[in-house]
């Protein structure tokens, strides 16, 4: 008995020792100089906190990528395949109309090749999957709606990193759509930004320094104008106006649609959404400048001695640019997605008719693709937003804790 | 007529003024604002001498015009208001031909600071300690990047700012009230100006800093030697600092002197309803005075004395006729019938002829030509 207790207690000791000696090791361990040197940026609030934000948007995008399979395969298979074709095919072969059904199915990824049903959690992991970062092969097959070329293998694999999926209408892969279409949506939307900004804010601020003044006056009564305008007729109307080579400014050649080979034919759609979003910008460059220049600190300046210009640029400007900074980073991205209207009426190959063709079509993966692509620029140009209103607002601390 | 460009106007040189005498005289001056279409007379024929070197308290309630007043001499004036009569006369010039604020560029900061009420606004959040100060230093002196920041921790030190050199490139954020106040202070002394207009500069802070502020404020004066015009509300304030009060009602001054003459002396009914309704010379179990009624409305025309509906001691005369300034000594001055020797003779409250004991026993002495020691 005595002898039990002294060995279960030289056992306990033991393992008492080898724990502290682990944690001593441990605690050596970051405690090394070497160790704390690589650790030390880790420990940075604001380098932890991006790492969370960044953490937190991947798992927000698995999320909504698992919701969005979930939600499309709630819809009745039915809506997937063309019923009445379905049924004639069976009326005459019924593995004939079977395998119809299959091969539109598969192009959606609802079975696989055998036409072996796939369960609601298997495309939920599988889409998931898709957009994980790793490597991975996928084999894939287009379907044939009359089935004239039966399923037999795939039809080619794809390699890569991130999956967005194909497209089931126009039978390509919507990376590829995406890629091809970004450059010229960029380009537009990027020099229509630019342009806006290099008008608006000069603008803004002549009417923010004499409010009521005559530059104000006019500055309200455009913008009051420019609000009346529609959008869609605005743009239609100028579409012809400009476009005619029989108008005013048939000199110009700048056609109704864009060419390609003609650069100079982008004018149209740029000036149209230049024109239309310049209001928007000086409403808020206005209001922010008026509230900094009510404030104590500009009253104060001035008593400084400073003259009125030195005030503006130096101290109210930059002040009241740092509520306008945070949409900057979403407007760039933004960018990318491209403008629907713009796009169409000029038939610019771009990116802004995607999503909405995708939904016309019912065309479900590009739909899915887009949606994650979407998702992830939105997030990022959150979290880019914060980032740079640091950058701007000293008061501003972003910290892990909160 | 093409307006004519005040920036180039000559000054006279702030050594032409000697001690004690005269270096701002305001006349007559007239404020108005329109308001809503209405036109408000906010300062009504006010005329001052401010002497070199002095600290002179402009004390009234809230209304009175004591800001609009001071404001004048910058040209801080509110958009919707203008002198329309009067001259302010400083260095030889008439202030009151400033009209843009590119005119006063010469002026503000340079020979007349100004300390506003509240130091936690009064800085811009975003912009370093260190640059706000050089900023002035480089436009009103002229001096290189390196100089003014040398400059700037002198004067951050000067103002009891400890560690200056670090806390130079801090964000006012990360300044306490208090100090906040000590940069607006440096601020305002970077370019040694001639006048100090010290704004209700105590007002927003805990009774402790203010005592700190209002001696930091001493000390400077006493070694740059610029004249003082102090606007407070707090006549313990007033007993603390100034050499000379004015008291300012409906726009006007209705009694100027010494610290002495205007606590121990006072000659206005006004004043002595101030006075008497001080909760600092208050004795316990006593009920606090409170002044009757509310200030005329500034959009009419206010007629006799504007003190008279409010004044127990009011004659006949008062509600016809506008008093004119009395002399009562050399330096006492009171614009109130009670003084012509028509007048009949007025008790004053028993309280203001105990004032002095009170104040004597309260501040310990500290009425001694606003001096302490």
């Amino acid at each position: 008995m005595e002898e039990n207790l002294q060995k279960e207690n030289n056992f306990l000791s033991k393992c008492k020792s080898i724990a502290s000696k682990i944690s001593e090791g441990w605690h050596n361990f970051w405690n090394k100089p070497k160790v704390k040197k690589i650790v030390k940026p880790f420990k940075n609030q604001t380098f932890v906190y991006i790492v969370k934000r960044v953490l937190s948007s991947c798992f927000t995008l698995i999320l909504l990528v698992a919701l969005v399979a979930l939600l499309i395969r709630l819809l009745p298979e039915t809506k997937f395949y063309d019923v009445k074709h379905y049924r004639t095919l069976c009326g005459k072969d019924e593995l004939m109309g079977e395998r119809y059904r299959w091969s539109s199915l598969y192009q959606y990824g609802f079975v696989d090749f055998e036409g072996n049903e796939r369960s609601v959690f298997y495309s939920m992991f599988q889409q998931i999957y898709y957009i994980l970062p790793i490597p991975k092969s996928i084999e894939y097959a287009w379907a044939d709606a009359y089935c004239k070329v039966p399923l037999e293998g795939a039809a080619g694999t794809w390699t890569g990193l991130i999956y967005l999926g194909r497209s089931v209408q126009r039978k390509e892969f919507i990376t590829d759509m995406l890629v091809s279409g970004m450059g010229i949506s960029m380009k537009v939307s990027l020099i229509t930004v630019f342009f806006t900004y290099l008008i608006s804010v000069p603008f803004g601020i002549a009417m923010a320094k004499k409010p009521g003044g005559i530059v104000d006056k006019i500055g309200n009564i455009f913008i009051v104008l420019n609000y009346a305008i529609p959008a869609l007729v605005f743009y239609l109307i100028m579409n012809r106006v400009l476009g005619d080579s029989n108008g005013v400014f048939g000199e110009l050649d700048f056609g109704f649609f864009y060419d390609a080979e003609k650069p100079w034919s982008l004018f149209p759609p740029i000036f149209c959404v230049v024109f239309l979003s310049i209001p928007g910008v000086i409403i808020w460059i206005r209001r922010f400048m008026i509230d900094e220049l009510s404030s104590d600190y500009v009253k104060f300046a001035r008593s400084k001695g400073l003259s009125e210009n030195r005030i503006m640029y130096t101290h109210v400007l930059r002040n009241a640019c740092v509520p306008l900074v945070r949409n900057i980073p979403g407007t760039l991205l933004g960018a990318f997605v491209g403008s629907y209207y713009i796009e169409t009426i000029w038939t610019i190959p771009g990116t802004g008719r995607l999503l909405t063709n995708a939904l016309q079509t019912f065309d479900i993966p590009t739909i899915q693709g887009l949606t994650v692509v979407y998702a992830a620029i939105s997030m990022l140009s959150f979290l880019l937003g914060d980032i740079v209103t640091v950058f701007f607002d000293p008061r501003i601390k972003i910290t892990s804790s909160n | 007529m093409a307006e004519k460009s005040l920036k180039n106007i000559k000054l006279n040189s702030p050594a032409t003024v000697n001690e004690g005498e005269v270096i701002v005289s305001v006349k007559d001056l007239e404020v108005q604002f329109s308001v809503r279409n209405r036109i408000l007379t906010a300062i009504r024929k006010v005329s001052l001498d401010i002497y070199k070197g002095e600290t002179i308290a402009i004390v009234g309630e809230s209304g009175s015009g004591k800001s609009v007043f001071t404001k004048t001499l910058t040209g801080m004036l509110e958009e919707n208001g203008h002198i329309s009569g009067g001259s302010i006369e400083y260095a030889g010039v008439d202030l009151t031909q400033f009209h843009t604020n590119d005119d006063w560029c010469h002026i503000r900061g340079k020979r007349i600071a100004t300390i506003f009420q509240d130091p936690m606004t009064s800085l811009n959040p975003l912009r370093r300690i260190g640059s706000q100060i050089t900023e002035v230093v480089r436009l009103h002196r002229g001096l290189s990047k390196e100089e003014a920041k040398k400059e700037a921790i002198n004067l951050l030190k000067r103002v009891g700012i400890s560690d200056a050199e670090r806390r130079f490139y801090d964000y006012p954020f990360q300044y306490s009230g208090g100090m906040r106040q000590r940069v607006v202070i440096a601020i305002a002394l970077a370019c040694a100006p001639d006048i100090l207009i010290c704004d209700e500069p105590t007002t927003a802070l805990d009774v402790t800093i203010q005592a700190q502020i209002l001696d930091l404020i001493k000390e400077l004066k006493k070694e740059y030697g610029f004249t003082v015009i102090f606007i407070t509300h707090d006549l313990g304030v007033v007993a603390e600092v100034a050499d000379r009060v004015a008291v300012m009602y409906a726009g006007q001054i209705v009694e100027y002197g010494t610290v002495e003459d205007v606590y121990y002396d006072p000659a206005h009914p006004y004043t002595w309803a101030l006075l008497s309704s001080l909760p600092q010379l208050g004795e316990k179990g006593e009920t606090l005075y409170s002044i009757t009624g509310t200030p005329p409305s500034l959009f009419n025309v206010v007629k006799g004395d504007a003190f008279a509906p409010r004044n127990p001691f009011a004659l006949e005369i008062d509600f016809v006729k506008e008093p004119p300034m009395f002399k009562v000594s050399d330096t006492h001055y009171a614009k109130t019938w009670l003084l012509d020797p028509r007048a009949p003779k007025v008790e004053r409250p028993a309280v203001i002829g105990e004032i002095s004991a009170r104040v004597e026993r309260i501040y310990g002495g500290v009425i001694n030509n606003g001096k302490k020691g």
